[in-house]
């Protein structure tokens, strides 16, 4: 197939994004996703037995849950499991919508911090993006935030319900910063969307369609203004000609290798499919992979390192009622002055969990007898638990990084990935520091038993940093709008790119950047004639 | 000495409770090969018969066979009571009770209260650290 203008790779929330933004402007683009079409009625949430099917075809770890879409992902060398989805709509099926900025000084942590290397670009330059992406995600939330004083414009917040209210007074009484949930996920019926049902579970995938995934945001849209998405179509390199990038070769569904073409070449298949790709792919003269004269593809990963913190309460709360994963956060200490730690991190509040997580989790923690006295213990937690999250912002370490496994393949041989990652010693500062602060606010709020640990290990979902921007062609993989700097044509617009990783959900500003790119590369591309 | 089967420890487990409405396990109708293999059911009847056996009684508390049972295999029985938990737990008659009757998630609207702004005054007066 030929005659695009611009081809990309992966429909999750940097490609589908993209392709909304490109399509918009007349260009002639096709998507290529290696996953397929949801079906709303399949989601757990809308069996009795959801908490099984969570466990198991949308299970979140990758290595886990190895669907007939997937590709093999080696972690055991990692504290922290890769989380993600192979779908259209990518890794927002499965994602809480837990969607804050990154802030203005996470671009600059070298020049604030003196912590790794500032981004090329600034908040500044994003911010414009920042408003076209909560418009088009139907973001939810609040203005007046101190640490977010210029957002506007959002739907009403997502309730916090009388176990929000527990933890906000207790922040309040600390005198600490906490704002209600910045949340993709649509709290009106408007703008065509189904407003939130408070059904709970939203990281199992949202049949109301409150949740904002990019199935049913920029994908639709970009289809109805002609983008071709093709499907169940694996891409595993990319084709160039005289150092440029000219398309890709893909596997269909029945394992026949495709190729496609187009002017230019957009990389959106995430912080692990993309370097996957690019590992994968050789220079004309087959000595390195592609775009890797820096050596830099796959290094400097980033994952959000992650602590929990479970208050178990005396009296029962509306912990199964509203979404689980957008309630309340504190960057409180985003900085904390004083600290052993540099940097810092995000507390987030989850709602409670099902009976099933909870029976197991009391089980686990050796607090649950059987026989008659079962009933009593479960019930002692049971809508009785609330957790706060530590999310700690990850410093870059060049290796911390991802390989191919070419001891494991996928259904069509394509080498799998091995991840490296080893937490630094200034996150498990963090996660002390975290724990300690985060059990302060538990107590505050009447907790009568605090369990914490971390980092959790099901929760490796912020992954960053693996195809990184930078001006230097020596220490980078892209330059400051995406371009590979080893060849032309090539661009990558998702969290690969990323300099440092802040320690907020990164999603909103994965799609904003790739907005902003794709803004650049239509500019770069229109240079070129 | 009596023979215990597996489905009689089961409902030593998970005996019910009438007073909140719960079914014991065998009332659920699970089909446990539904969630461990014959070899795992098979492995779990030896070690019931193994612990009466040790224990040489006929009745004794079901925490105190769980704890021996543990002692003879503990990753294997550890596997077999999340396995029962979930089974259980995620059951629709348990689900029933648990929900006041309502078994689905999806299409049935919750309300929770609009938030109280109140709460927000002091945080207006925060200096961020950023």
């Amino acid at each position: 197939m030929t005659g695009f203008d611009f081809l990309i790779v992966g429909s999750g929330a940097a490609g589908a994004a993209s392709a909304w933004r490109l399509c918009s402007k007349g260009y002639k683009v096709v998507c290529i996703e290696r996953g397929d079409w949801q079906n709303t009625d399949d989601y757990p949430s809308a069996s009795i037995d959801w908490e099984i099917k969570k466990k198991r075809s949308s299970n979140p770890v990758i290595s886990q849950r190895q669907s007939e879409f997937d590709y093999p992902v080696d972690d055991s060398q990692s504290p922290i499991a890769i989380c993600n989805y192979n779908a259209v709509g990518g890794s927002t099926i499965l994602y809480s919508a837990h969607f804050p900025r990154f802030q203005p000084r996470d671009f600059k942590i070298k020049s604030s911090d003196g912590i790794a290397e500032d981004w090329p670009i600034s908040y500044a330059d994003l911010k414009p993006y920042f408003e076209i992406n909560e418009y088009e995600m139907s973001v939810s939330g609040l203005s007046g935030d101190p640490y977010y004083p210029d957002i506007e414009n959002l739907l009403p917040p997502v309730p916090l319900g009388n176990s929000g209210e527990k933890l906000a007074q207790a922040f309040n009484a600390k005198g600490w910063h906490w704002w209600p949930s910045y949340a993709a996920i649509s709290t009106r019926n408007v703008r065509g969307r189904s407003s939130c049902i408070n059904l709970g579970p939203c990281n199992t995938g949202c049949p109301q369609r409150a949740k904002s995934s990019t199935d049913i945001t920029y994908i639709p849209k970009a289809i109805a203004k002609g983008l071709k998405l093709i499907i169940k179509a694996a891409v595993f390199e990319v084709i160039t000609e005289d150092n440029r990038a000219v398309g890709v070769r893909y596997h269909d569904e029945n394992g026949s290798i495709n190729e496609i073409f187009a002017r230019h070449i957009i990389l959106a298949a995430s912080a692990i499919g993309t370097p996957r790709i690019l590992l994968n792919s050789k220079t004309s003269d087959n000595s390195i992979s592609l775009g890797n004269s820096s050596g830099q593809v796959g290094r400097n990963l980033m994952i959000h390192p992650l602590g929990y913190v479970e208050g178990v309460f005396d009296t029962i709360l509306d912990t199964d009622i509203g979404p689980q994963g957008c309630m309340l956060f504190s960057l409180e200490h985003y900085r904390s002055n004083g600290a052993e730690h540099k940097l810092g991190y995000m507390m987030h509040a989850l709602r409670g969990t099902g009976p099933v997580e909870t029976a197991l989790s009391v089980y686990r923690r050796r607090r649950l007898k059987f026989g008659s006295q079962l009933y009593d213990d479960f019930f002692s937690y049971y809508k009785k638990q609330l957790v706060l999250t530590i999310i700690c912002e990850d410093i870059p370490e060049v290796d911390n990084r991802l390989v191919l496994d070419r001891g494991a393949a996928d259904r069509f041989g394509i080498p799998g990935i091995a991840v490296h990652y080893k937490l630094h010693e200034n996150t498990k500062k963090l996660l002390s520091h975290g724990s300690d602060t985060a059990r302060i606010i538990m107590k505050e709020a009447g907790a009568t038993k605090t369990f914490a640990h971390g980092p959790v290990r099901n929760t490796g979902w912020h992954i960053m940093g693996t195809a990184k921007m930078g001006e230097n062609p020596n220490n980078s993989v892209v330059n400051p709008i995406g371009k590979l700097h080893d060849i032309e044509g090539l661009y990558v617009v998702d969290s690969s790119c990323f300099v440092t990783g802040s320690c907020v959900n990164p999603a909103n500003t994965i799609q904003t950047v790739s907005l902003y790119l794709t803004d650049q590369i239509e500019e770069y591309a229109r240079s070129e004639g | 000495m009596r023979e215990v089967r597996v489905n009689q420890f089961f409902d030593f487990l998970f005996p019910g409770d009438t007073q909140r409405g719960f079914p014991c396990f065998t009332s659920c109708e699970i089909n446990i090969e539904n969630h461990l293999s014959k070899y795992e059911i098979n492995k779990l009847q030896s070690l019931i018969h193994i612990s009466y056996s040790e224990k040489n009684k006929n009745n004794f508390e079901v925490n105190d066979l769980v704890k021996h049972i543990e002692k003879l295999d503990r990753k294997f029985f550890e596997k077999v009571l999340s396995v029962l938990l979930e089974a259980y737990f995620s059951n629709e008659k348990v689900i029933y009770i648990l929900k006041s009757g309502e078994l689905y998630l999806f299409p049935n609207h919750r309300k929770l209260d609009d938030l109280n702004y109140d709460l927000l005054e002091s945080v207006l007066e925060i200096t961020p650290r950023n």
